[in-house]
């Protein structure tokens, strides 16, 4: 993972707009994935807790309701 | 040079040029019938499906009239050190990015979250608030977005978006 130049940022609206009607398009280049023990970046279903939404929260309202949605297992 | 050798330099010369024919899709059918040894490796050895992209975090800010800035780029990789062939504990920070970026991408493959129960997932929570954290707001800033972008080839690289988050306040 590198950083991309002025020129590629500046062109990003065209490629995600590109990407909105392709949804799904860069699935066949998965590259492996070899996790870390207990890596918090590892994904599991039903790692969402069962919550939907949270446009417009903070990355602290979004932590939290998924804090209390643990503790009310 | 010895007879051994005489024998061995064409045998190694030999094996060189069919391992350099293997790596191409053309010549493995008929190099793979005749290799019952498996003897001539190919350059996905030690990784059968290697990775050709590279991954980018963005983000950008939505300003007060609704109106949005311009991508900018998250550091994750820090400066790598001269020594960082023997002591490169910052790796594993730039690998749990990585990480992330591929959970995200097969919780969108997989389904069962949907793209709504996203932002409650460990590994979106974990990219916002690093881009948050990394990347300074704007002063008249009232949200950010983030994306992940793919990117193949040097010279001309190709890019595509395999993930738009949600606007979030900091």
């Amino acid at each position: 993972m590198n950083t991309l130049n002025d020129k590629e940022l500046g062109g990003l609206d065209a490629v995600i707009a590109a990407r909105k009607m392709t949804p799904g398009l860069s699935d066949k280049y998965e590259n492996i994935v070899i996790p870390i023990n207990n890596n918090a970046s590892i994904a599991h279903t039903g790692d969402n807790t069962g919550l939907k939404g949270g446009e417009g929260l903070s990355v602290d309202s979004l932590m939290k309701l998924r804090q209390d949605s643990f503790e009310h297992r | 040079m010895s007879l051994l050798s005489l024998l061995l330099w064409p045998l190694v010369a030999l094996w060189l040029a069919i391992t350099l024919l293997a790596q191409h899709r053309r010549f493995q059918p008929l190099i793979n019938s005749l290799d019952g040894f498996h003897v001539i490796p190919r350059w996905t050895f030690f990784a059968p499906n290697p990775g050709v992209r590279d991954y980018h975090l963005v983000v950008r800010e939505r300003r007060v009239d609704g109106s949005t800035t311009e991508w900018k780029s998250v550091p994750v990789y820090a400066p790598r050190p001269g020594w960082a062939w023997l002591w490169h504990p910052e790796k594993r920070s730039s690998k749990i990015m990585n990480d992330a970026i591929q959970s995200i991408k097969f919780l969108q493959k997989q389904g069962e979250v949907g793209a709504t129960g996203l932002p409650f997932t460990m590994p979106y929570l974990l990219l916002l608030r690093y881009a948050s954290h990394t990347v300074p707001p704007e002063p008249d800033s009232t949200g950010f977005q983030i994306a992940i972008i793919e990117s193949t080839g040097h010279d001309d690289r190709k890019l595509e978006c395999s993930f738009l988050s949600d606007f979030h306040s900091r």
